[in-house]
């Protein structure tokens, strides 16, 4: 036992900010929040009204110029589709399934068709390509009306579609991410087909989803 | 008076010497740095990887428990956020989080010695510029957006997984390592404050550098609020818990080899050696950092709390046998309160009451600086140094 344990002194907090540190750390933490939080809104990109089906909306989206349609048709469900490879190239096939990289103006995205056997449901033909995609996080359903799908389809004929975000992550941290999917069937096979960018270089009037939906458009049915 | 069974030094008489910190009760008679109570808080365990004690060690007892209710608020903050699904809010606060912690720890114990501004500059300004710099690399050099869903997050794993977190750790040292030179930073908590307000700096500025997108979406853009929750305390906690603990592991070896007036600076064995010491650190934060590229949300944060205890238990040890070898060879001075414990000691290196290390208390104090003015005092003897 110490010889001085008998004379025990009250003992207090002996740091500059005393017992006012967790005062200090609200103070400067809320401070902080709302700061992020002004920026935020700040620099939030405007909000668009959403649009009507059927009804003009905007301007037409510009189309990237087509200098060289390059055909594919998927062996094992027959059905065929044109890309331009000028701005479009093949990253990975298979009989069923084609993914083709995007640059457009020095923005990418990425463009996948998938074939489904005729008994698959398009929103089911979806959620199955949707969830065989690599490298998104957080993925969730876009609430947001202005980026719903109106009137989605496949070749021409009406299908369902489905608008996500997620994100693209890595040990740095977060990029979001938006993703949009549509499917539609002629009853003998379905096709689906799903656009990834990130969500600054997509959208509605962006080249990736003008570029989209050509592709999308150009899907012949098998027969 | 008594004569200490591990230093041999006479010392009055109480729970601990207060030349070297060893226990004086029956049975104790190797290095000081073999007693189990951590030199910094003593009342804590040395195996026990508590948090703020061993990131902040030169909180007083009282004040700890402050940083542990505002890292909790924080985190909480952080977690509500999200759950509000204002995610560009929540990263933003997730990335400042321990940044506020360390202006709060540095203001509140003095750190800078009445030369703040170059002190701020080489450690939270060169953090968070080394921080903004790697974010801005990151993104310049990150995969395709057709790459990462075609290949997965595999297309990470050179670059962003080993490459950039290896590269920004030994970035983010240059900083403090500029302040070794400097006599007045002679004791390893400096080593330890410098580099953990660095890293702290460091994750921050980089996680709302590369998140800047995310930021310029909205308040409330979307996502799964679940994984987006472990991502978060992967971004608020997990990384920056690493790369505080192991910047301050390697800036306390390399305080304890070439600043630190240690009576063994081979006493923490191989990892005490800066050679073996920062690999090891950057090998910490590598690890760490590459689980995200093959592992979910919440598997990261798994990933980082088992990497976050080997750096907080490596830095502990560091900080514990730093202190403990710390050499004083000036006499034994006058009782004064300890700060930590509220008893009587005699003033030298250690409390003779709690044990805890003078260094480890706050600066403006003046504790920590070896006594060298008085020699005895109420009770205290002639020291072995001074002769009889």
């Amino acid at each position: 036992m110490s010889v001085f344990a008998e004379r025990v002194a009250t003992r207090g907090s002996t740091g500059s900010l005393g017992g006012k540190i967790v005062h200090a750390f609200l103070f400067l933490f809320l401070l902080l929040i709302g700061f992020s939080i002004l920026t935020t809104v700040l620099v939030a990109p405007g909000t668009s009204a959403p649009c009507s089906s059927g009804q003009p909306c905007g301007a037409p989206p510009s189309v990237p110029p087509v200098i060289r349609q390059t055909a594919w048709r998927s062996s094992q469900y027959g059905f065929s589709l044109d890309y331009p490879g000028s701005v479009a190239r093949v990253s990975q096939q298979s009989p069923a399934r084609l993914v083709l990289v995007t640059n457009v103006g020095g923005h990418s995205g990425t463009v996948a068709i998938q074939g489904f056997s005729g008994g698959t449901a398009p929103a089911q033909a979806i959620a199955d390509q949707v969830s065989g995609l690599k490298g998104l996080s957080q993925l969730a359903r876009d609430s947001n009306p202005a980026h719903q799908l109106l009137g989605a389809g496949v070749g021409y004929l009406s299908g369902a579609g489905r608008a996500y975000v997620g994100d693209l992550t890595s040990p740095q941290g977060s990029q979001p991410a938006s993703l949009v999917s549509e499917a539609a069937s002629d009853g003998h096979v379905t096709v689906t087909a799903t656009v990834v960018g990130t969500t600054s270089e997509s959208g509605p009037h962006t080249d990736l989803y003008a570029l989209a939906d050509l592709i999308i458009n150009s899907v012949q049915w098998p027969g | 008076m008594t004569t200490c069974s591990s230093c041999g030094g006479q010392t009055p008489e109480g729970n601990f010497c207060v030349r070297c910190g060893a226990p004086l009760g029956a049975g104790f008679s190797v290095r000081s740095h073999g007693r189990s109570q951590f030199a910094a808080a003593p009342h804590e365990h040395v195996a026990v990887p508590a948090l703020v004690s061993t990131l902040f060690p030169r909180l007083p007892r009282d004040s700890r428990a402050g940083f542990r209710l505002a890292l909790g608020l924080g985190t909480t903050a952080v977690i509500v956020l999200a759950a509000l699904q204002l995610f560009p809010v929540a990263l933003i606060a997730a990335a400042l989080l321990f940044p506020t912690l360390v202006v709060l720890y540095f203001v509140d114990v003095n750190v800078y010695e009445d030369e703040p501004i170059w002190v701020i500059g080489l450690t939270i300004g060169w953090g968070a510029v080394a921080g903004i710099g790697f974010g801005l690399i990151a993104l310049a050099v990150e995969p395709s957006v057709g790459s990462v869903i075609v290949n997965g997050t595999s297309q990470y794993l050179v670059v962003q997984g080993l490459v950039l977190p290896v590269c920004g750790f030994f970035v983010l040292l240059m900083g403090p390592l500029i302040l070794l030179r400097y006599q007045r930073f002679n004791d390893v908590l400096d080593g330890v404050a410098f580099g953990a307000s660095a890293a702290a700096w460091f994750s921050g500025a980089q996680a709302i550098t590369y998140g800047i997108h995310l930021i310029g979406a909205g308040l409330r853009p979307g996502g799964a609020v679940l994984p987006w929750i472990w991502r978060l305390l992967s971004l608020a906690v997990g990384m920056p818990v690493l790369t505080m603990g192991s910047a301050a592991a390697a800036c306390a070896a390399l305080w304890l080899r070439y600043r630190a007036p240690a009576r063994d600076a081979n006493a923490l064995g191989a990892l005490g050696h800066p050679a073996v010491a920062l690999p090891f650190a950057g090998l910490l934060v590598m690890g760490g950092a590459v689980g995200e590229t093959f592992l979910p949300a919440g598997g990261w944060l798994a990933w980082l709390a088992a990497f976050d205890v080997v750096a907080i238990s490596l830095l502990r040890r560091t900080i514990h046998v730093g202190l403990l070898e710390e050499s004083s060879g000036n006499p034994i001075g006058g009782a004064f309160t300890c700060p930590n414990c509220g008893h009587l000691t005699a003033r030298h290196t250690f409390c003779g009451h709690c044990g805890i290390s003078l260094q480890a208390l706050p600066k403006l104090l003046g504790l920590t600086q070896p006594y060298g003015g008085e020699t005895g005092g109420p009770l205290l003897g002639p020291s072995p140094e001074t002769g009889s």
